[in-house]
């Protein structure tokens, strides 16, 4: 009796065993993506982005025009690290499909662009051609360590700042952009009008965190020098780069007088702030621009204006469509993302959330435009200025980690986890912990 | 032998059934559980092993063996992770502790005759069914430094906003407030089943023998809950250092929780490591560490209560 009972034991435990592998081979062979087709028989494809591409009305536009092919957009709203890229990274390493077209951020490109079995060669569809609408190191940025084109950039973060003219004049600062450009040229002058601002109590802080300086300024040093930043292509931590410093000096300096706030970049708070009046200036890369729009309401709109950045000259960010290899359809995911990067396209996603244009045809049109919620700010004209040299700015594979690492040490000087002194220490730890969770 | 062989060979098939029926269909039963467990719970487990020894990361295509480094690294190198274990201890202390005493004097409040009795019941349990990132959501605007309603309530007197997030211990009080709301009603219900259970002619002869409501409440109620304060103990426990969301939303959906990991739980390390660094290795050690420390933290509480409550 009890040998009967083992036996039926070890057989159950058998069969389980059996079952559980077999399921785990079926799950090894998803590589093959099933071709999606909806009810009219119509190739469905998956648009997957981020935040706010101003995709919608030419989504519906393509659509009109194809006969064979539908395109759903998925992912609007979503944040870029905390739900997109994660999921994007996930499903490729899985051999699942996030979609196919993938919008992507450019400090993310670095580590994308590594993986080159993660996406497809468009120039095997014919769209090398497309190189002359782009400038040199935008085209270049699109490709894999392998040399296959794996994506068309959409726009580039051209700088400026946003500014609360109704808290400039509350604390007797000029409150016109031209002569707000000028006073702040360089950083000294915009250290000088944060002194006056913070002298005049009134009460909200003169710049928003300490974290979208850090990026503007990095960008901006980089830009104009070596390019070097937190690390370089092989892992090696470059914190002694004049990128770095200068930002992180600027940040010091400015947070000694007490004029940047403690409003961490994108939490709630740091949003509802943009239409409470939490703070008089906020770095504005051409796609913030949207955003501010949008978390300021209709209720601020002649408040915020629109002024040339300090150093003028400067890139952050600025994003990507690229065409996983894994796709079902690479010729007609390559023809969406060419079509919606064309430079007509383009111009249309600056006018609906202030993407500037990457492609140098459609940047030509886009710097004629202005924008009517910041006071008819001529937007496109001032982004177009800080972009006209264009600095390439090299992201290295771990850049985006220890950025994010070094920016928690910066939140952290301002909530007072971290003294002025023990900021440098605090960088280079959190920096040496970014990079060995990196691998590198 | 051949003669007590010979009749098994000749049963009949309605006997075999019959035979299998008894013995075998239990086994059918519960097999189901254990075929999905083996697929989701145990596969999974034995492969997080096997990943937890690789040296593999999204940002290269290819892996290798490096047996217990990942191990190594996270419990004598990465500061972070040590700390993430005590926060995460902190918070289920400071979280569990108030929850369960004051889930058990509401279940004994909700156990005597009271207006509108079904309607209490519903409310103590209503937390439960909203959605944990909406309960983070609105909870991180009521901790909030400048627009949150508990520093405009201090505001009123006087009290100057307060970075709720910038402490250790404040952070975890206010994370604590967000496990115990959602989680208060749910172990209060647990406690109501039980009492409801409990005899009442005890309660009866308690009041003859003139013993007062208090002395009824820790001479019969208490002792007759234990194997239910055990059980929502042991569940609390495995909750409470699995603790995710709350924190993550605490921190605006950062990973890093807090600018120096004040209110970073050991989850939030793990995940971090997957989604931020896309380090495989390393996340799935994190979790194996977790899995074993949650073990301890749990037998541990068992111990605790199983011998506060004997001596009863």
């Amino acid at each position: 009796m009890r040998m009967f009972n083992r036996h039926r034991g070890k057989a159950a435990l058998a069969a389980v065993a059996a079952s559980a592998l077999a399921l785990s081979a079926c799950s090894g062979d998803g590589d093959d993506q099933e071709a999606a087709t909806n009810e009219d028989g119509k190739k469905v494809l998956t648009l997957r982005i981020f935040q706010d591409f101003g995709y919608e009305a030419l989504v519906a536009e393509y659509n009109d025009m194809q006969d064979d092919v539908e395109v759903v957009m998925e992912g609007q709203g979503t944040n870029f690290d905390a739900e997109h890229r994660p999921a994007v990274e996930t499903a490729l390493e899985a051999g699942t499909s996030p979609g196919d077209v993938i919008g992507m951020d450019e400090q993310a490109m670095a580590q994308m662009m590594v993986r080159s079995d993660w996406w497809a060669d468009l120039a095997e569809h014919g769209y090398d051609s497309r190189a002359s609408e782009y400038p040199d190191w935008k085209w270049e940025l699109g490709h894999t360590v392998d040399g296959g084109l794996a994506g068309f950039g959409t726009d580039v973060g051209g700088m400026g700042l946003c500014y609360r003219a109704d808290l400039f004049e509350e604390a007797g600062l000029p409150t016109d952009r031209a002569e707000l450009a000028a006073a702040w040229s360089d950083w000294d002058g915009f250290t000088d009008l944060a002194q006056q601002f913070v002298d005049s109590d009134v009460d909200a802080d003169f710049v928003d965190s300490p974290t979208q300086l850090q990026n503007m300024i990095l960008g901006q040093t980089a830009g104009q020098g070596d390019g070097q930043m937190y690390v370089d292509a092989d892992g090696n931590l470059t914190l002694e780069s004049a990128a770095v410093q200068n930002a992180v000096e600027t940040i010091l300096e400015l947070n000694e007088i007490g004029a940047i706030g403690q409003w961490a970049a994108w939490s709630e708070e740091w949003t509802a702030a943009h239409a409470e009046g939490g703070f008089a200036v906020a770095s504005c890369p051409s796609w913030m621009v949207g955003l501010v729009e949008d978390w300021a309401g209709e209720d601020n709109a002649g408040n915020w204006d629109f002024a040339a950045a300090p150093g003028v000259s400067g890139n952050w960010g600025g994003s990507w469509l690229l065409v996983p290899a894994n796709t079902p359809y690479p010729e007609e995911a390559a023809e969406l993302a060419a079509w919606l990067t064309a430079p007509e396209q383009q111009v249309k996603a600056f006018e609906a959330v202030g993407a500037f244009p990457s492609t140098l045809e459609g940047a030509a049109e886009a710097s004629s435009l202005t924008n009517p919620y910041f006071n008819d700010a001529p937007v496109g004209e001032i982004i177009a200025g800080s972009v006209a040299e264009f600095p390439a700015l090299e992201y290295a594979e771990l850049h985006h980690p220890v950025k994010q690492a070094v920016e928690g040490v910066l939140n952290g000087l301002l909530d007072g986890t971290y003294s002025s002194d023990e900021v440098w220490d605090a960088i280079q730890t959190e920096a040496e912990n970014a990079a060995a969770l990196g691998g590198m | 032998m051949t003669t007590t062989a010979k009749p098994r060979s000749r049963m009949s098939l309605r006997d075999r059934i019959h035979v299998f029926d008894a013995k075998g269909s239990p086994y059918l039963l519960v097999a189901p559980f254990f075929l999905l467990f083996a697929v989701f719970g145990l596969f999974p487990m034995i492969f997080t092993l096997y990943a937890s020894m690789q040296d593999w990361s999204v940002r290269r295509p290819e892996r290798s063996f490096i047996g217990l480094d990942n191990y190594s690294f996270l419990l004598f190198e990465y500061d972070r992770f040590g700390w993430s274990i005590f926060n995460t201890l902190g918070m289920f202390v400071i979280a569990t502790i108030p929850q369960l005493i004051v889930a058990l004097m509401v279940a004994n409040a909700l156990n005597k005759r009271l207006r509108g009795q079904l309607m209490w019941r519903m409310l103590v349990l209503a937390p439960i069914v909203t959605s944990v990132m909406a309960v983070g959501i609105v909870f991180a605007r009521i901790w909030g430094q400048e627009y949150g309603m508990v520093n405009g309530f201090l505001g009123l007197f006087g009290v100057d906003n307060i970075n709720w997030h910038s402490g250790r211990l404040s952070s975890w009080v206010a994370i604590a407030s967000m496990v115990d709301w959602r989680w208060m009603g749910y172990n209060a219900l647990i406690y109501l089943a039980a009492m409801q259970v409990i005899p009442r002619n005890l309660y009866e002869a308690a009041a003859l023998d003139g013993a007062s409501a208090s002395q009824q409440f820790w001479k019969i109620t208490i002792p007759q809950l234990k194997p239910v304060i055990i059980f929502t103990v042991f569940i609390s426990s495995v909750g409470g250092m699995m603790l995710f969301v709350e924190p993550m939303m605490f921190g605006s959906g950062q990973l890093s929780g807090g600018t120096a990991g004040q209110f970073q739980t050991t989850s939030m390390v793990l995940v971090d490591m997957l989604r931020t660094h896309g380090n495989y290795g390393l996340s799935s050690a994190a979790g194996w560490i977790l899995f074993v420390v949650i073990g301890l933290v749990a037998g541990l509480n068992f111990l605790i209560i199983n011998r506060l409550q004997g001596d009863k």
